[in-house]
C-alpha cells in the first residue's frame, strides 16, 4: 500500500468518527428517553440479578453476602439434579415447538392468502390463542387433558373413537405431560407466525409468480424456490424469538404440572421460581437466571452462523 | 335578618372546628392481607371491622383480600420490596418459614400475649412455635373428616358409618368388588397423612428433629403397605395417579367416602363424620390460618391490637357461622359448637388430629414426601427402602 | 398441486380442521361459561352449548368494581400504549438512520437484556419505583401503588423490544426521501416528523396493537404494584379475585375471561384490515 493511502484511510476513519460523535447529539434527543428508562428499569435490576446471584441474598434485611461461585455449584451438584432436567426440557421445548409453529404458520399464512372473502374469519380464529391470556388457557388444557373420562381427550380417545383402553393420565406421566406442554405452546403461537408469514407473504411481488409460471414451473417449485427463499428474513425473525420464548416458558408448566412428576417436566424459569419463592433461595434463582440467559445467547449465536452459512437461493 | 345570618355564622363556624378537630385526630391506618372466602369477606367487612374500628376510633383497618394460590408469592415480594401489611392471616405451614426469615415478629413480650396463650387450643397454637417464640396467633383452625355418602353407605349395607375402618374396607371388598369406595386427591402431604396415621405410620420423634427411625420404622413401613395395598385391591383409588374423578364431583356418582375440611357444601346425602378407627385409633390432620404481625411495618401496636381483637370469643363465633373453625377453648366448648352436627364431629375430630411436621423448610419436606409417595404408588418402588432415603433427606432438613 | 387451490373440497376441509381445532378450547370456554355451580366441570364434556344461562356474566358484570377495574385497565393501557409508540419510534428512527458514536455497542446491550430472563427484576424494580417520592404523592410507598409507577415499568420494560421491532421497519425506508430533506437543509427532527414517521404509521400501529393487547392482559407486574389499592386494580386483577378460597366456580372464570378478552378482539378485527399487513411485510421480510 502506498502511503498516501494509508494516510488517506486514517483521514476518512477520522472524519467517520467525528461525524459520529457529532450526531450524538441530535441522536440523544431520540434515544434519551428509552435509554434513561432502560438503564433505570432494565439494566439495573440486570445488573442486580447478576450481583446477588454470586451471593447469599437476605430479602427482608436486603444484606448481599458474597459467596461466590456457591449458588451455582449447588445447582448443578444437587443430588437430584433438577436443573438438568429443566434444560432438558427447554431444550426439548425449542426443539419441538418451534419447528413445529413455522410450518403450520406458514401453512397456514399460505392457504389464506389463497383465499378472497373468508380471509378475516380463518385469520381471527387463528389468531385467538395468541390474545387469549396463558392462564385461562392453562387451565383450559389442565381440564381438556384430564386423567379420567372427564377430559375431553381422554373421552374422545376412549369413549368415542375407541383407540384405547384405559384413560391415559395425561399430566402425571412424564413424557404425555410434556406432550400436553408442547401442544399448548404450539397451539398459542400459531397465530401469531401466521400473521407475521402472512405479512411477509404479501411483500413477495406476484410478478415473480407470474414469471415463474410462464418458465414453466409448477405451484410446488414455485413454493421452493421463490417463496421460502424469499422469506428467510422473516422466518429467522421468528425463530429468535420462539427460541427466546422457549426458554422463558413458565406459566404453562406451573399452570398444568408444577414440574410434577418429580420434576421431570419443569423448566428454568419455573426452578427459578421455586427457588426463589417457595425456598427463598434468591440466589440461586437469579443463578438460574444468568444461566438461561447464557443459554439463549449461545442458541441465538449458533443459530445466526447456521442460518448465514445456510445459503438460500434467491 | 341580621340575627339568622348570625346563627349562619356560628353554624359554619361550628362546622369548620369540628371539621379541623376531626382532621386534628390522627387516624392510625393499617393493612389487614387475608384469604378470607366469598362467604367470610362480607362478614369481616360489614361486621367484624366496623365494629373494630367503633371500638378503636383512632385506628383504621384497609382489608386486602388476596388470592389463596399467589398468597405465598406476594408476601414474599412484599418482603423483598418491603411494602409489607401490617397484619395478615397467613397458612400455619408457611408462619415458622416467614418467621426463620426474619419478616415475622414475636409476640411472646407484647401485653396481653399470656392471657391469649392459655385460652387456645394447644394444636393449633403450636404451629407458631419458632426457635424458642411464638411468631402468630392461631386464628382458626380445621382438619379433615370423612365426608360420607349415606347412599352409597347403604349400599355397602350399613346404615350409619361404621365405627371401624376394618369393617368398612371389608364391605368394599365384598360389595364392591374392582369400584373404588375411598378417594384420595393426591399424594400431598395434606392427602396421605391421615391415612398414614391412621394405618399406623409415625413421621418423627416428638420434637419434630429426626424422622429416621421413625418415618422407615416397621410401623410406618406397614401403614404405607397397607395403603399400597389397598390401592391395589382397588377399595382406594389416588386421583393424581389413576385419573379418576375429582372426590368433590365423585362423591355423588362412585365414591362412598374422602376426607376433607368442613368447607365441602354438605347436602342431605352427604355428611361429614368421624373417621372410622383403624386397630383402635383415629387420626386426622390439622389445617388452619394463623395471624401474624411484620417486622418491616411501622404500626405494630395497632396491628396488634387487631389481632388481638380477632382472637375474642365473638369475632371467632361470628365466623363460626360460616365454618370457620375457632381456636379458643371456650368456643369449643360452647352449646354452638356441640349442638351443630357438623361442628361437633369436625371438633371431635380435632381432639386427635396430628399437625404437619413444623419446621420453616415445610414447603421442601412436603416435595420429598410427595417424591417418595410418587415412587410408591407410581413406580411401585421398595417401601422401606424409599421411606429410609427420604427420612434421611428430611433430617438434613430438619437440622437446618 | 391441486391441494392449494382454493375451491377444492381437500383444501377447504383442511383449513376448516385446523381452524376447529383451533378454535375448540375457546369453544369449551364458551360453553361452559353458560353452565351452573359447576365446582367441577360437566361429564360427558361439553363442547357446544346446551343452554344459554347468562347468570355467570351477569354474575361478572356487577362486581362493584367492575366498572373501576375496567377504567384503570383502559387508563394505564392507552397511556402505556401511546408513550410505549412514542418513545420506540424515536429510538428506532435513531438506531436506524443515525450513525452516531456507540450505536452498535448500545443496540447490542438492548439485545442483551432481551435474552436476560426479567422474572426476578421484579424485586429490583419496584425498590426504585418506592424511592421516587414526589411530593404530591403518599410518601412512604413512592410510585408504588400508583397507576404512573406501572406505567412506567411497562414503558421501561418494553423499549428494547419494541426498538428492535420497529428498527427493521425504519431501516426498510427508503434512503431517497432523507437525501432530499436534508438538501432542503432540514434535519434529523424533520426527517423524522415529516417524512419517516408517517411512512412507517403501518408499523407503528401493529406496535400499538401488539403492545396494547400485551399490557391489558398482564397480571404479575401489575398485581405486584398495585395488588394492595383496592381502588387501582384492573381487569386482570379483578379475575383472580373470582376464585373461591377452596373451589371455584369455573362459569364465572370462563366468562370474565371471555368479557377481558372482547375489546381485544374487537380491536384486532377493526384494526387488521389497516395495519397488520402491510406494516409487518416491512419490518420482516427485511430483518
Amino acid at each position: 500500500m502506498q502511503p498516501s493511502d494509508a494516510a488517506l484511510m486514517s483521514r476518512v476513519r477520522q472524519q467517520t468518527r467525528r461525524r459520529r460523535v457529532r450526531n450524538l447529539l441530535p441522536a440523544a434527543g431520540f434515544v434519551l428517553p428509552g435509554l434513561i428508562l432502560v438503564c433505570v428499569f432494565v439494566v439495573y435490576p440486570m445488573l442486580f440479578n447478576i450481583i446477588i446471584s454470586f451471593s447469599d441474598y437476605d430479602i427482608i434485611h436486603r444484606s448481599i453476602t458474597g459467596t461466590g461461585l456457591t449458588n451455582y455449584i449447588t445447582l448443578f451438584t444437587e443430588p437430584q439434579g433438577r436443573i438438568y432436567l429443566a434444560i432438558r426440557n427447554n431444550f426439548l421445548y425449542a426443539l419441538v415447538t418451534t419447528p413445529c409453529i413455522l410450518f403450520l404458520g406458514l401453512l397456514f399464512a399460505v392457504m389464506i392468502n389463497r383465499l378472497r372473502r373468508s380471509r378475516l374469519i380463518f385469520r381471527t380464529f387463528f389468531y385467538l390463542p395468541v390474545i387469549t391470556s396463558w392462564i385461562i388457557v392453562g387451565m383450559v388444557f389442565s381440564y381438556m387433558f384430564n386423567s379420567s373420562q372427564r377430559g375431553l381427550a381422554n373421552y374422545l380417545l376412549v369413549d368415542v373413537f375407541h383407540l384405547m383402553n384405559d384413560y391415559v393420565p395425561f399430566l402425571q406421566r412424564t413424557w404425555t405431560a410434556n406432550m400436553v406442554i408442547w401442544i399448548m405452546g404450539i397451539w398459542k403461537n400459531v397465530g401469531w407466525a401466521m400473521i407475521i408469514y402472512l405479512a411477509g407473504l404479501q411483500g413477495i411481488p406476484s410478478h415473480l409468480y407470474e414469471a415463474a409460471a410462464l418458465e414453466g414451473a409448477g405451484q410446488v417449485d414455485q413454493f421452493r424456490y421463490i417463496t421460502i427463499p424469499l422469506l428467510k428474513g422473516t422466518t429467522f425473525y421468528l425463530m429468535v424469538n420462539l427460541v427466546i420464548g422457549a426458554f422463558n416458558v413458565f406459566l404453562q408448566v406451573m399452570i398444568l404440572t408444577n414440574g410434577n412428576p418429580r420434576g421431570t417436566t419443569s423448566v428454568l424459569q419455573y426452578l427459578l421460581y421455586d427457588r426463589a419463592f417457595n425456598l427463598f433461595e434468591f440466589g440461586q434463582g437469579a443463578a438460574i437466571g444468568l444461566v438461561t440467559a447464557v443459554l439463549v445467547l449461545i442458541t441465538t449465536v449458533l443459530l445466526n452462523r447456521f442460518f448465514k452459512t445456510e445459503g438460500g437461493r434467491t | 335578618m341580621k340575627f339568622q345570618k348570625f346563627v349562619g355564622i356560628l353554624v359554619a363556624l361550628m362546622l369548620l372546628v369540628s371539621m379541623g378537630s376531626a382532621m386534628a385526630e390522627e387516624k392510625t391506618t393499617i393493612t389487614f392481607w387475608h384469604t378470607y372466602g366469598d362467604s367470610e369477606t362480607p362478614i369481616l367487612e360489614d361486621e367484624i371491622i366496623p365494629a373494630f374500628e367503633a371500638a378503636h376510633p383512632d385506628i383504621e383497618v384497609e382489608a386486602v383480600r388476596q388470592d389463596g394460590s399467589q398468597f405465598n408469592q406476594m408476601l414474599v415480594t412484599a418482603f423483598g420490596t418491603g411494602m409489607v401489611p401490617d397484619v395478615a392471616r397467613v397458612d400455619i405451614v408457611k408462619t415458622a418459614s416467614y418467621a426463620q426469615l426474619g419478616g415475622t415478629i414475636a409476640l411472646d413480650d407484647l401485653p396481653g400475649f399470656a392471657e391469649i396463650k392459655d385460652s387456645v387450643l394447644a394444636g393449633p397454637l403450636s404451629t407458631n412455635y419458632y426457635n424458642g417464640k411464638y411468631y402468630g396467633l392461631p386464628l382458626n383452625t380445621n382438619c379433615k373428616a370423612a365426608i360420607v355418602n349415606m347412599t352409597a353407605l347403604a349400599k355397602l349395607g350399613f346404615t350409619e358409618m361404621p365405627a371401624t375402618m376394618e369393617e368398612f374396607i371389608q364391605a368394599s371388598l365384598e360389595k364392591s368388588p374392582g369400584s373404588p369406595t375411598i378417594s384420595i386427591s393426591s399424594l400431598s402431604d395434606w392427602d396421605l397423612y391421615p391415612y398414614f396415621w391412621l394405618f399406623g405410620g409415625v413421621l418423627t420423634n416428638d420434637d419434630f428433629t429426626k424422622a429416621s427411625g421413625y418415618m422407615d420404622s416397621e410401623a410406618s413401613v406397614k401403614a404405607v403397605q397397607t395403603l399400597r395395598d389397598l390401592h391395589d385391591q382397588g377399595v382406594i383409588t389416588i386421583r393424581d395417579v389413576d385419573g379418576t374423578p375429582d372426590a368433590w364431583d365423585g362423591i355423588n356418582s362412585e365414591f362412598t367416602m374422602f376426607f376433607d375440611g368442613p368447607w365441602f357444601p354438605f347436602t342431605d346425602t352427604i355428611v361429614p363424620a368421624t373417621i372410622p378407627t383403624y386397630e383402635g385409633r383415629t387420626a386426622s390432620v390439622v389445617g388452619g390460618e394463623n395471624i401474624v404481625l411484620f417486622a418491616g411495618s411501622t404500626k405494630q401496636e395497632a396491628a396488634w391490637e387487631f389481632a388481638k381483637y380477632m382472637m375474642t370469643e365473638e369475632v371467632q363465633l361470628k365466623l363460626l357461622t360460616v365454618g370457620v373453625i375457632p381456636t379458643l377453648k371456650s368456643c369449643a366448648e360452647s352449646d354452638q359448637v356441640q349442638n351443630d352436627s357438623k361442628w361437633s364431629v369436625y371438633m371431635q375430630q380435632l381432639s386427635t388430629a396430628q399437625s404437619r411436621i413444623p419446621t420453616p423448610q415445610a414447603s421442601t419436606v412436603e416435595q420429598l414426601w410427595t417424591d417418595a409417595m410418587s415412587m410408591i404408588f407410581v413406580e411401585k418402588a421398595d417401601i422401606q427402602q424409599t421411606l429410609t432415603s427420604t427420612a434421611a433427606q428430611v433430617d438434613a432438613e430438619l437440622s437446618k | 398441486m391441486r391441494k392449494f387451490r382454493p375451491g377444492t373440497a381437500l383444501f377447504w376441509l383442511l383449513l376448516c380442521a385446523f381452524a376447529a381445532i383451533f378454535v375448540l378450547p375457546y369453544l369449551f370456554m364458551i360453553t361452559n361459561s353458560f353452565e351452573t355451580f359447576s365446582y367441577v366441570l360437566p361429564y360427558p364434556p361439553k363442547l357446544f352449548p346446551t343452554k344459554l344461562d347468562f347468570s355467570a356474566y351477569a354474575y361478572v358484570l356487577t362486581k362493584s368494581n367492575l366498572p373501576s377495574a375496567a377504567l384503570n385497565s383502559l387508563l394505564i393501557t392507552t397511556a402505556t400504549m401511546a408513550l410505549t409508540v412514542v418513545i420506540s419510534a424515536l429510538s428506532a428512527y435513531a438506531f436506524a438512520r443515525i450513525d452516531f458514536w456507540g450505536k452498535e455497542a448500545l443496540f447490542k446491550i438492548y439485545l442483551f437484556t432481551l435474552m436476560v430472563p426479567a422474572f426476578l427484576s421484579i424485586i429490583p424494580q419496584v425498590l426504585i419505583l418506592q424511592s421516587i417520592k414526589l411530593p404530591w404523592l403518599n410518601g412512604a410507598a413512592g410510585l408504588v401503588g400508583t397507576r404512573t409507577g406501572l406505567v412506567l415499568l411497562y414503558l421501561g420494560t418494553g423499549v428494547c423490544g419494541n426498538t428492535f421491532f420497529l428498527r427493521s421497519s425504519f431501516a426498510a425506508l427508503p434512503t431517497e426521501l432523507e437525501e432530499s430533506v436534508k438538501i432542503d437543509g432540514g434535519g434529523y427532527g424533520v426527517t423524522f416528523f415529516r417524512v419517516m414517521l408517517p411512512l412507517a404509521l403501518p408499523a407503528i400501529g401493529t406496535l400499538a396493537i401488539f403492545c396494547f393487547q400485551f399490557t391489558w392482559e398482564e397480571f404479575f407486574t401489575a398485581k405486584v404494584v398495585l395488588g394492595s389499592v383496592q381502588k387501582y386494580i384492573t381487569l386482570p386483577l379483578l379475575m383472580q379475585t373470582l376464585y373461591g378460597e377452596h373451589s371455584t366456580r369455573w362459569e364465572w372464570i370462563f366468562a370474565a375471561s371471555i368479557l377481558v378478552q372482547i375489546p381485544i378482539i374487537l380491536l384486532f378485527v377493526v384494526f387488521q384490515k389497516k395495519f397488520v399487513v402491510s406494516g409487518l411485510a416491512e419490518g420482516s421480510v427485511k430483518a
